[in-house]
C-alpha cells in the first residue's frame, strides 16, 4: 500500500473488552485478605461459590461485602465500568450494582471451561501467577496455551476472529458484557498459584437493554 | 400449550452436524494398526503431525494414505459426507477428497484449546474412552463435570440461542461438522487410560462449499 494512501482499519463489530491495571495498594489488600481467608475454614466455608460456577479449580470463593467497599474495589470497578461506557455508548450510567465478585484459586491441571456470566457487566483480573505455565506435552508446538484466558465470540471466518488469547499478568484487568464466552486452560510443572479476581454486575436496564 | 393449538420448534441456524456410529469393524481395524503404529518409533516420526495441531496431547500422528483406504475408513467417510451433504443442501457432491485424517492419544490432564479446522467438512469420533473420566477438584454435584468431553462452540450465547454442545465420547461414536466450527476437548484425570479420537479434513465440491456464489 503506498505510504500516501490515507487508510485506517476498521473493526467496528463485536463485544467490546476494556483493559485497565489494578492498582497496586488495591492488589495488597486483596491478596493479604485472601491469604487471611483461606486459612479460616468456617469463612471458606460460608463464602464458598464453588457450587455456583463452572470452574474445575481448587477454591473459588466470594468477597464480603464490606470488605469490597472498604479496601476500594467496588470503587475500582464502578469508576472503570463508568469510563467504559462513557468511551463506548457515550452514556453515563447512574447506576452500578455489584452482584458479586470472587476469587479463583488454580492449581496446575485445573481449568475452567468455556461459560458465560450473570449480570450485565462482567471482568476478570490476576492477583497471582506462576512464573512458568509449562511447557506442552510434545516438542515443536507453536502455540502455548498453557494457563491463558482464552475470550471467545462468534465463528472464525475470513477477516474475522472468534477467539481471543490473553496471558494472564498480575495487576491487568479486563472488562467485558457478561454473554462473553471465556475458558482457562491449565498449566503444568509448578505448585505456584494462578488467582483470579471476577466479578458480575448490572447497570441502568436502558443502557444494557440495546433492543427497545 | 394447549394440546389443540398446532405448533413446532424450528431450529434452522447455525452449523450442521451429524453424528454417526463406525462400524464395529472400521473401529477395531483402525485401533489394531494405531497400536501397531505406537510400537514403531521409525514410523512414529515420520507420521508425527504434532507440529501441525493445536493439542497438548501425547501424539497425534496422521494416517497413511493406503491404509485409509484399504481399511474402508475412506469409504465409510465418503458415504457418510455424501449423505449428509445430500440431506442438507439437496445437491450431489461429485468430489470427496480427505486432505489428512489423524489420530490423537489423550491422557490424563491433555487438553484441546478452542481450534477449527482446514478443508470444507471435519469431523471427529473416539476410538478409546477411558471407563472414568474423574470429577471436579471441589464437591459440585450440581455443576456438569466436562472432563474429556468434546465441546462444538458457534455464535454467541443468548436467549434460547446456546453457543455450545457438550459430546461426551463414546467408542464408536463420530461427528460430521463444517471445517469453520470451534471446538474444544477438556483434560480429564484419575485414570491411566487412553482417549484415543480420530480426525479428517476433507474437500467436496467447491460450488457446493462456496455459499456465498462467485
Amino acid at each position: 500500500m503506498k505510504k500516501d494512501i490515507d487508510f485506517k482499519f476498521v473493526r467496528p463489530f463485536g463485544p467490546m473488552i476494556s483493559k485497565v491495571t489494578i492498582p497496586e495498594d488495591i492488589i495488597n489488600k486483596l491478596n493479604e485478605y485472601i491469604d487471611k481467608i483461606i486459612t479460616n475454614e468456617k469463612k471458606l466455608q460460608k463464602l464458598n461459590h464453588g457450587k455456583q460456577l463452572a470452574g474445575n479449580v481448587q477454591q473459588e470463593f466470594k468477597l464480603e461485602n464490606d470488605f469490597v467497599q472498604n479496601c476500594g474495589w467496588g470503587n475500582f470497578l464502578g469508576g472503570c465500568v463508568n469510563l467504559w461506557m462513557e468511551k463506548a455508548v457515550d452514556k453515563k450510567i447512574t447506576k452500578f450494582e455489584l452482584i458479586s465478585t470472587w476469587v479463583v484459586r488454580q492449581f496446575q491441571n485445573e481449568y475452567n471451561p468455556i461459560h458465560t456470566h450473570g449480570g450485565h457487566i462482567s471482568g476478570v483480573g490476576y492477583l497471582k501467577v506462576p512464573k512458568d505455565f509449562g511447557e506442552y506435552h510434545q516438542k515443536g508446538k507453536v502455540n502455548n496455551q498453557n494457563g491463558r484466558l482464552s475470550l471467545i465470540h462468534g465463528s472464525k471466518m475470513f477477516l474475522s476472529e472468534s477467539t481471543f488469547n490473553i496471558t494472564p499478568k498480575v495487576g491487568d484487568f479486563y472488562f467485558f458484557p457478561n454473554y462473553l464466552m471465556h475458558t482457562v486452560y491449565p498449566f503444568s510443572n509448578t505448585d505456584e498459584e494462578r488467582r483470579s479476581i471476577s466479578f458480575n454486575a448490572n447497570i441502568d436496564q436502558d443502557i444494557y437493554n440495546v433492543y427497545s | 400449550m394447549e394440546k389443540k393449538i398446532q405448533n413446532r420448534i424450528i431450529k434452522k441456524f447455525g452449523p450442521s452436524i451429524l453424528q454417526v456410529k463406525i462400524p464395529e469393524n472400521i473401529v477395531k481395524n483402525l485401533n489394531a494398526h494405531i497400536d501397531k503404529i505406537t510400537t514403531d518409533k521409525e514410523k512414529m516420526q515420520r507420521l508425527n503431525a504434532g507440529e501441525n495441531l493445536v493439542g497438548d496431547v501425547t501424539q497425534e500422528f496422521m494416517l497413511e494414505d493406503d491404509f485409509i483406504k484399504k481399511s474402508g475408513w475412506f469409504t465409510f467417510l465418503a458415504s457418510c459426507v455424501k449423505n449428509w451433504i445430500e440431506f442438507e443442501t439437496k445437491k450431489e457432491i461429485k468430489k470427496f477428497e480427505i486432505k489428512n485424517s489423524w489420530i490423537v492419544r489423550q491422557f490424563e490432564n491433555e487438553h484441546n484449546p478452542t481450534h477449527w479446522h482446514g478443508g470444507h467438512i471435519s469431523g471427529a469420533g473416539f476410538l478409546k474412552v477411558p471407563s472414568n473420566l474423574g470429577k471436579h477438584a471441589q464437591n459440585k454435584d450440581s455443576i456438569i463435570y466436562r472432563g474429556g468431553n468434546l465441546q462444538l462452540i458457534h455464535g454467541s450465547r443468548m436467549f434460547l440461542c446456546p453457543s455450545t454442545l457438550d459430546l461426551v465420547p463414546v467408542v464408536g461414536d463420530f461427528y460430521f461438522f463444517p471445517n469453520y466450527l470451534m471446538h474444544t476437548v477438556f483434560p480429564f484425570k484419575n485414570s491411566t487410560e487412553e482417549r484415543r479420537s480420530i480426525s479428517f479434513n476433507g474437500i467436496i465440491d467447491e460450488e457446493i462449499y462456496n455459499v456465498y456464489g462467485e
